[in-house]
C-alpha cells in the first residue's frame, strides 16, 4: 500500500514538472500563434470579399455570436446603415488526410463571391489553387472536383453547401 | 563500444529505420518532400536527444531509479510527450507551413518505438553522456533514412527537390531533356513501399556481398594455413 503510494506519487510529481514546462513555453508560443492565426484569418477575409476590401470606411465587419454545428466562424459585412450586404463563414470538413479549413464569402443574393482554403494538409492535387468554378454560383450543380482527390473534393462541396445553406438564415 | 562507434552505429550498422525497421509509418507517410524529411528529422532529434538526457540523468540517481522502477515506462511517456508536445508548439509559432504539412505525425513522435525504445534499451542503463551520443547518432541515422526516402520519392514523384520553403531545385527540365515524365506513384503510400522495399534490398545485397568477401577471405587463410 505505502509502495503503491509512493510510486504514484512519483509518477505525479513527472507529470506536475513536466506541465509546468509546458505551461512556461506555451506563454512564449500561444501569443505568437494566436497572432498568425488571426493574420491569417483577416488576409483571407480582405481575399474573399471585395466590397469590404474597396470600401473598408463604408463597410463594418463583425465576428458574429451566431453558432451552426458545421461552422467554426461567421462574419457579417454591414453597411453603413446597419444592413446586413454579405456573410463570410470558416467552415471545416473531414479531407482524405486532413481537415480542410475554408473561408467562403455569401453575397446578398446567396451567391458564391470567394473562397479560400485556409489550412489543409491534403497530399493529393492542389487542394488550395484549385478553381471549383464555384464563383457567382447560387448552387452546386457546376461544382468542379479536383481530379484524382475524390475525399477532398467532396468535402470542399460540403463546405460550399453548408455556407449555402446557412446564408438564407444568416442574411435574413 | 567506444565514443566513435557508438557514434556510427546509428547510420548504417543499427539505421534505426533501415536495419531495425522502426518508425516506418511517419517515414512512409511523410517524406513526400525533403523538406517534410528534414522537419521531421529535426523534431525527432531534439525528441531523442532530450529524452535520452532526460531519463539517463533520472537512472543516475540509484534511489530515484529504484523509486520510478516500478512506473518507469509511464514517466518515460510522460517526459517524451512534454517533449513532442513542446516540438509542436514551436512549430506551430515558428514555423507553421511545416507544422501543417506534418501534422498529426509530429504528436505521433510520442509513441514512436525508436524514442521509446532508446529510452528502455540504452539510456536507463548508460552514463548522461553515452546517451546523448546515442540519441544523436539514433536521430540522425533515422534523418539520413528520411532523406534518402524523400529525395527518390519526390524526385521521380513531382521532379522536384524541395529543399526548404521556396528553395526548390526544379529538375523538370531534366525529364524533358529525356523525354520522360514524373511517376506520380511514387507519392503516394504504395510508392513510399516500394522505395523503401528497394533501399532495403540494395542494403541487404551490399551486406551480403561484404559477407561473402569476408568468408571468401576467412577460406583463403584457412587453405594457406
Amino acid at each position: 500500500m505505502k509502495n503503491n503510494l509512493i510510486t504514484g506519487l512519483v509518477l505525479s510529481v513527472f507529470a506536475l514538472i513536466c506541465g509546468l514546462m509546458l505551461s512556461v513555453v506555451n506563454m512564449f508560443t500561444a501569443p505568437i500563434i494566436e497572432e498568425r492565426t488571426e493574420e491569417k484569418i483577416n488576409n483571407s477575409i480582405m481575399e474573399v470579399c471585395e466590397i469590404y476590401r474597396e470600401n473598408k470606411d463604408t463597410y463594418t465587419i463583425d465576428k458574429e455570436s451566431i453558432t451552426h454545428d458545421e461552422v467554426d466562424s461567421v462574419y457579417l459585412i454591414k453597411n453603413e446603415n446597419g444592413e446586413k450586404v454579405e456573410v463570410i463563414y470558416i467552415i471545416s470538413a473531414k479531407g482524405y488526410a486532413s481537415t480542410i479549413q475554408m473561408m467562403v464569402s455569401v453575397t446578398k443574393d446567396h451567391k458564391i463571391e470567394k473562397s479560400v482554403v485556409i489550412s489543409s494538409a491534403e497530399t493529393k492535387g492542389n487542394i488550395k489553387t484549385h478553381d471549383f468554378n464555384m464563383e457567382g454560383k447560387d448552387s452546386l450543380e457546376d461544382f468542379d472536383k479536383l481530379a484524382g482527390s475524390t475525399i477532398s473534393s467532396k468535402a470542399v462541396r460540403k463546405c460550399f453547401y453548408t455556407a449555402l445553406d446557412l446564408s438564407y438564415e444568416d442574411l435574413k | 563500444m567506444n565514443k566513435k562507434e557508438n557514434f556510427l552505429k546509428g547510420f548504417i550498422k543499427e539505421n534505426p529505420l533501415f536495419v531495425l525497421l522502426l518508425g516506418t509509418c511517419p517515414a512512409l507517410a511523410i517524406t513526400t518532400s525533403l523538406e517534410n524529411a528534414l522537419g521531421m528529422g529535426v523534431a525527432f532529434i531534439f525528441v531523442l536527444v532530450m529524452s535520452n538526457t532526460i531519463i539517463s540523468l533520472i537512472n543516475s540517481f540509484k534511489k530515484l531509479k529504484e523509486l520510478i522502477q516500478p512506473v518507469r515506462i509511464a514517466v518515460y511517456i510522460v517526459i517524451i510527450a512534454s517533449l513532442v508536445t513542446i516540438v509542436e508548439m514551436l512549430m506551430q509559432a515558428y514555423l507553421p507551413d511545416l507544422y501543417n504539412s506534418l501534422g498529426v505525425f509530429i504528436s505521433l513522435i510520442t509513441v514512436n518505438c525508436i524514442v521509446l525504445g532508446r529510452a528502455e534499451a540504452y539510456a536507463s542503463s548508460n552514463t548522461v553522456g553515452d546517451s546523448v551520443i546515442d540519441g544523436i547518432s539514433m536521430g540522425l541515422g533515422y534523418t539520413l533514412a528520411l532523406i534518402i526516402i524523400s529525395i527518390v520519392r519526390e524526385l521521380l514523384g513531382n521532379g522536384t527537390i524541395t529543399i526548404w520553403g521556396d528553395l526548390q531545385l526544379n529538375l523538370q527540365g531534366v525529364f524533358d531533356f529525356l523525354h520522360i515524365t514524373t511517376i506520380s506513384f511514387f507519392t503516394s503510400s504504395a510508392g513510399a513501399f516500394m522505395v523503401l522495399g528497394i533501399v532495403l534490398a540494395i542494403m541487404q545485397a551490399i551486406k551480403n556481398g561484404k559477407e561473402e568477401k569476408a568468408k571468401e577471405a576467412e577460406k583463403a587463410k584457412k587453405e594457406v594455413k
